[in-house]
């Protein structure tokens, strides 16, 4: 049985037990977010706090919307927490912040505004009364015909010549995503088919409505999405299905196809799984391929919510997974036929798994990691529609780079590099801010080199009507901006899109953090072992453009964040419109993926602080005491031993214990997974001060 | 003097048919709808002036009452459908009868912004005829936005409607209202338009209403339509109405059908049939569109129709194991063809009325092929099925010829059902 199993298992214990005092315990946060210059209130602000203590709650976080007044609140137990304040066109803050047991704390926040305002003008298109707007899909044709869908099932198109726009067809159900390879045809995604429309009486209006292809399940759970829909230069349509949310929609007395309930890696802990996305019907959770003839094809398997599909110029097919349950974080996946992207309930419908179980280790070894991990926090939620920027210099200095939206009013880039062969890169903010809406889940690249935007979120959250249609559009002027990030032999190349002042050749204005995350069924994961990694050298280019950065250690199966430092500016004095990038090193040049002993984790542990038995005395709290009892005595039922016995493991060496404390025991679960170092050694520090071995000899 | 009563009556006859603005079909050969307009006083009577020229002029309505008549029992005498500018304010005890007398003999009522304070004299006004019941005023009279107008036979040609407020927001609707028209600022929504259709006669309710509605012209096509619905006639711009999505009973991916007079029918494509037929109008999509976890779409009317055998039409023998492959459809004038593969067959199947107003005739066309067609006749309790084409053995019919060919299944609602 895997760590992760294990370790849900027993935080299921420890949080039934200790749920009512969790809940009586929490500490009030609360505070305004203020412009930092004006001292304006910023209703849109968002405060969102990570940490293990919110382990159970969706992807350990707590998120607080500012109201007109800049305020937010909180409630969190106790813990360590990451925490991010961010709101469309400020710059984001992203810290620690260690919250202490006892009284309500007010703590106020100041954002500064982003820089590049005007560079990139975000458009609202207007669209026709008649038409809801909840847009879903966008596409265009090849003679320039704007055409979208939207939630209720229509599908529109606006004229290139005269701007107007018709319907050319409705009655769908939901269309999510669509493909036009002609001014009469369109393909689109609609939740039970693939559809082509056609209109063949040339009257602007399709008459026929072909299945194309409809061989997968599906129950009328509410979240088992038909995502997609892209296609290829052969005429190869890609598009996937999305698990169901089990037991919160309408169960299943009518479905197509033959179900399969159980999950595929079943959740063993106590309460609820943490994550209920399941694939119930077949297929779901997976890709599938269409050929230009009909030809369906499940084409690959183990997504989440696969809900952004987008195909390359060079025909290779990318997709975007929700953070969840085994996706740690939302991520970008470069995905190959029959390849295994990791949620192992897909598993149910392949001919070669679905009789017997796979352990976390077999899935592990099995799982394609992802391409780029777009991590929570500043990078949004629910990534959408990957589309590659073509327009030949219209759209700016990122020809060839890949953009997509989000589920929250974010436009994210990425920079691809293939390394020893496959593909792994650089993830950007892009745009936060200029009035960009939520839900942009499909984009599109229009023949006037913008970037049209198809927005809808009706129901998951509150959009106040703005919905629809937005053009972003670059006005000419060059970003001030991070252009990439690429991996070399010793440390990383970073490339600016204009010339900077000499500051870029400064060790100091370049800090790096790596982490991991962790592969397992937990509802996401917290960022794991994340430490500073030195830079050593920097070689700046002579004309400004760039720099090479030497690390005092590259390990590859890491994030790795950069943050440049403000002292950073273009040689006209403007600053970095953003300057943050998390690049997935899954392999080093040399094409190895495994990690080597680090140096960093030594340093690390020099510089870390006292442990505090303080701190360890809450940790103990809220994440031991529930089966290791208030006295330490422990429990025989539960099998957890007496820290006031002979025996006492307590009278084991530091270094022991906070590798079993990191690593797990039996059915105590690796803490190392959610825990930081510090939080072990201070939980270690109040358990020798709290709790005496007997005197007598140990047990051997 | 209420202008209304001027408009002479052969005007209104003449206007059927030849000028109608409906449609661009033929009308019906019939008489035209008698319509009682009334309004709580003489002001009500005049802001309905343009409306009601239309109404009989271009619509081809007759319109009976004026203003000053001594209560409402001349106008409601021999009137199909009654139409209230709010409603008859108050009444003397022979108007309250007349009133009274109209409501129960099951003849349509087209509310226009109808309010309780305009129907004194009706108990229970908001539950037995309204349906709803009247708030403040919606969003604090913020300027809204009109969002659906969901498919229904009253929208036929109609597109676009444009309402400006403010408007009164209504609440607690009955079960047996159908919302089809609604507005929203921002997050918060209202209805603007409703239907019923009650044993005691169709009840229409547009919440718009004041002089600038009863001037404009897509405001007078509807309250025209409603009027038509309302009596039960044929709106002749109406058109059949299809929707995907997810039914009550069903797979999934259903389709929800209207034809213009009814019947309403849920086709399902994975089962293999008409799951089932109801007498009512178009469903009510909000459960499945409105929220995040959304329901079944809504049907309203009775249920006169089932199937439950799964893929009623197959190829060989009646035991043959299912094989039916759904390859869409087409619109012809809005009404689909289906196109189904069975046992290599090609069959084509498409809906129209009845031989009686709410029948449902299914049509078939097959293509070649050697293999028989078994088609497994449910029993039913509230319809009969006459199949022409087929040879029938007992509760199974056959289409036999390898050439392809046609055969018609129609189903009959038995009477002594609910009202229509």
């Amino acid at each position: 049985m895997g760590a992760g199993v294990v370790w849900m298992r027993i935080l299921a214990i420890c949080l039934a037990v200790a749920a009512p005092a969790m809940a009586a315990q929490t500490v009030r946060l609360s505070g305004v977010v203020r412009d930092a210059d004006t001292g304006a209130p910023l209703r849109q602000a968002q405060v969102k706090l990570e940490g293990a203590a919110l382990a159970s709650r969706e992807n350990s976080q707590a998120i607080a919307r500012a109201n007109a007044g800049g305020g937010y609140r909180l409630e969190v137990p106790p813990g360590e927490y990451q925490l991010w304040v961010l709101a469309p066109d400020y710059e984001e803050i992203g810290t620690r912040w260690v919250v202490a047991p006892g009284a309500p704390v007010e703590r106020d926040f100041t954002l500064s505004r982003l820089s590049g305002a005007g560079v990139y003008r975000v458009e609202t298109l207007p669209l026709p009364r008649s038409m809801i707007p909840e847009l879903s899909g966008v596409a265009f044709t090849p003679a320039g015909t704007l055409v979208v869908t939207n939630r209720r099932g229509e599908v529109w198109r606006r004229g290139a010549a005269d701007g107007q726009w018709r319907r050319f067809a409705a009655g769908l159900y939901e269309g999510f995503g669509l493909v036009a390879p002609g001014e009469s045809e369109v393909l689109v995604i609609q939740r039970p088919e693939l559809t082509r429309l056609r209109d063949t009486d040339g009257d602007g209006v399709a008459d026929r409505y072909e299945t194309v292809s409809d061989q997968w399940g599906i129950t009328g759970n509410y979240h088992e999405f038909t995502y997609g829909l892209a296609r290829d230069r052969q005429g190869n349509a890609y598009f996937g299905s999305g698990m169901v949310s089990f037991g919160r929609g309408r169960e299943f007395p009518w479905a197509r196809g033959d179900l399969k309930v159980p999950q595929y890696h079943p959740w063993t802990g106590q309460g609820p799984v943490p994550d209920g996305h399941r694939s119930v019907a077949p297929y779901q959770g997976w890709m599938f391929r269409v050929s230009a003839d009909g030809r369906f094809t499940p084409f690959a398997f183990g997504f989440r919510q696969p809900l952004g599909i987008g195909v390359s110029p060079d025909d290779e097919l990318f997709v975007t997974d929700v953070s969840g349950a085994w996706v740690p974080t939302s991520t970008l996946l470069h995905v190959e036929e029959q390849g295994f992207y990791g949620h192992p309930d897909p598993l149910k419908w392949h001919p070669d798994y679905r009789d017997r179980t796979l352990s976390v280790e077999e899935l592990q070894a099995m799982r394609l990691p992802p391409t780029v991990y777009l991590p929570r926090g500043l990078m949004g939620t629910s990534p959408g529609q990957p589309v590659w920027d073509t327009t030949g210099g219209k759209f700016g200095p990122y020809g060839g780079q890949i953009f997509l939206g989000d589920v929250t009013p974010l436009l994210m880039r990425v920079d691809l590099q293939k390394v020893a062969g496959v593909y792994q890169g650089a993830a950007f903010p892009f745009l936060r801010g200029g009035g960009l809406r939520l839900g942009g889940m499909h984009n599109a690249f229009g023949p006037d080199g913008a970037l049209y935007l198809a927005q809808t979120v009706r129901g998951w959250m509150s959009t106040e009507g703005n919905e629809g249609l937005q053009r972003v559009a670059w006005s000419g002027e060059t970003p001030v901006d991070l252009l990439s990030v690429k991996l070399t032999e010793r440390g990383f190349s970073l490339r600016y899109t204009t010339p900077m002042n000499a500051a870029i050749a400064e060790p100091g204005q370049y800090q790096v953090k790596r982490f991991q995350y962790n592969y397992h069924p937990n509802d996401g994961s917290l960022r794991m072992g994340e430490i500073d990694v030195p830079v050593t050298k920097v070689i700046a280019a002579a004309d400004g453009t760039g720099v090479e950065l030497e690390l005092l250690e590259l390990q590859p199966g890491f994030v790795y964040e950069f943050s440049v430092g403000r002292r950073i500016v273009s040689r006209t004095g403007i600053p970095l419109a953003n300057a943050i990038a998390y690049y997935t090193a899954n392999r080093l040049l040399s094409g190895e993926t495994r990690a080597g002993p680090s140096i960093l984790k030594a340093a690390a542990a020099q510089v870390a602080r006292p442990p505090d038995p303080k701190r360890g005395e809450e940790i103990f709290r809220l994440n031991c005491m529930a089966c290791h009892m208030p006295d330490g005595k422990g429990s025989k039922q539960i099998g957890t031993p007496d820290y006031t016995a002979a025996e006492s493991p307590l009278r084991k060496p530091d270094d022991e214990l906070i590798a079993l404390i990191a690593g797990g025991k039996n059915q105590m679960p690796a803490f190392g997974n959610v825990l930081p170092a510090q939080s072990i050694r201070d939980v270690l520090a109040y358990l020798r001060q709290a709790f005496q071995p007997a005197a007598g000899r140990a047990a051997p | 003097m209420y202008p209304i009563g001027y408009l002479p009556r052969a005007a209104s006859c003449l206007a059927l048919g030849v000028l109608c603005r409906l449609a661009g079909v033929a009308a019906e050969p019939a008489a035209p709808v008698e319509v009682a307009v009334l309004a709580p006083d003489a002001s009500g009577h005049a802001e309905l002036q343009p409306l009601a020229q239309a109404l009989a002029g271009e619509f081809g309505l007759a319109l009976r009452g004026r203003a000053g008549e001594p209560g409402p029992g001349a106008a409601l005498a021999g009137a199909e459908v009654a139409l209230f500018n709010r409603g008859p304010g108050p009444l003397d005890a022979a108007g309250a009868r007349a009133v009274e007398a109209f409501l129960k003999a099951g003849r349509g009522v087209v509310l226009l912004g109808g309010t309780a304070v305009a129907w004194p004299t009706v108990a229970e006004f908001e539950s037995r005829l309204l349906g709803a019941k009247q708030g403040g005023v919606f969003a604090g009279g913020a300027a809204f936005t009109v969002v659906d107008l969901y498919p229904h036979p009253i929208f036929g040609g109609v597109t676009q409607f444009d309402a400006r407020g403010p408007v009164p927001q209504f609440t607690g609707l009955a079960e047996d209202v159908q919302m089809i028209m609604e507005a929203t600022v921002g997050e918060a929504t209202a209805p603007l338009a409703w239907v019923r259709r009650r044993e005691s006669g169709r009840v229409v309710q547009f919440v718009p209403a004041g002089p600038a509605a009863f001037r404009d012209a897509t405001y007078q096509r509807l309250v025209a339509q409603a009027v038509l619905w309302a009596a039960e006639r044929t709106i002749p711009a109406a058109r059949p109405a299809v929707q995907r999505t997810f039914m009550p009973e069903a797979t999934p991916g259903s389709f929800a059908i209207t034809l213009p007079d009814g019947p309403g029918l849920c086709l399902d494509p994975v089962r293999g049939g008409i799951n089932y037929v109801w007498d009512g109008d178009f469903v009510d999509l909000r459960p499945r569109w409105i929220t995040k976890e959304g329901q079944p779409a809504r049907i309203f009317g009775p249920v006169f129709y089932r199937e439950k055998e799964w893929q009623p039409l197959r190829a060989g023998a009646p035991g043959s194991p299912p094989d039916l492959q759904f390859r869409g459809y087409v619109l012809r004038d809005g009404v689909p063809e289906f196109h189904y593969v069975i046992g290599g067959r090609d069959v084509f199947e498409s809906f129209a009325a009845g031989r009686r107003r709410g029948d449902l005739l299914r049509h078939f066309r097959v293509g070649p092929g050697s293999a028989p067609l078994w088609l497994t006749l449910e029993p039913q309790a509230e319809a009969d099925v006459v199949v022409t084409g087929l040879e029938r053995d007992g509760a199974r019919a056959v289409f036999a010829a390898p050439a392809g060919g046609v055969f018609t299944v129609e189903i009959r609602r038995r009477q002594g059902g609910l009202s229509r």
